[in-house]
């Protein structure tokens, strides 16, 4: 049977999870429109942000929404630097070779990552990880 | 029901993508990546530099994700295998 209080909050679950797909989309998108290349290491950086802003609450103590105008900035500066001076360099201009370069730096990135800091699942204890709020709760 | 970072999560999602919308649609660097996405030729003949808009919107792009990022920790976890774990 389909009830409304599974329902809604199946939807509203749906709703929020896709809002930060759609955010990560949209910088994929960006750079595909611009570069007209597929960007296949966006999942690799997604996942060294993520551990940036691990250890950013690890060593430093810091929240999470705390180290949004540290993460934005870095990665900023991250992405301007790879452009500049590992994609656009090895390309040499041509758009097969982007391709290979971001699919190699994604390999790269995800190993380096392994090895570093192991393959454990890590998250961070918040004090508002586990808790809920009622929206229009039937 | 629904968990409080996964709320942030989503006004946070809305509103980085308010400010991406309000650069691309009113800034110079707004304009010269929209021009270089329709004709890369043209735009560099009306003297933008091709180079640095490249960079640029390639540094646009992960910002968004060093964003996401920061939304996506407090209900989520990470892993050297999250790409392929969560896929």
């Amino acid at each position: 049977m389909l009830e409304l209080s599974i329902l809604f909050p199946s939807v509203l679950n749906g709703l929020t999870t896709g809002a930060v797909y759609a955010l990560i989309a949209l910088g994929l998108t960006l750079i595909y429109g611009v570069l007209h290349i597929i960007n296949f290491a966006h999942g690799a950086l997604l996942m060294i942000a993520l551990y940036g802003v691990f250890f950013l609450n690890q060593k430093l103590g810091l929240d999470p929404y705390a180290s949004l105008p540290v993460m934005i900035p870095a990665m900023f500066a991250l992405g301007y630097a790879l452009q500049r001076f590992v994609i656009g360099r090895a390309s040499h201009g041509k758009d097969e070779n982007i391709l290979l370069v971001t699919l190699g730096l994604a390999i790269v990135l995800e190993n380096l990552a392994l090895y570093l800091w192991r393959s454990d699942t890590r998250t961070i204890d918040t004090a508002y990880t586990f808790s809920t709020v009622d929206i229009l709760a039937p | 029901m629904i968990s409080v970072p996964k709320i942030a999560a989503f006004a946070g999602a809305l509103a980085v993508a308010a400010v991406l919308l309000l650069l691309l649609a009113r800034t110079d660097l707004g304009r010269a990546i929209r021009a270089i996405a329709k004709e890369r030729h043209g735009a560099k003949l009306v003297g933008i530099d091709v180079e640095h808009v490249f960079a640029m919107s390639f540094g646009i792009g992960l910002a968004c994700l060093g964003a996401a990022a920061c939304f996506l920790l407090p209900a989520y976890y990470v892993s050297p295998r999250w790409v392929t774990a969560s896929s």
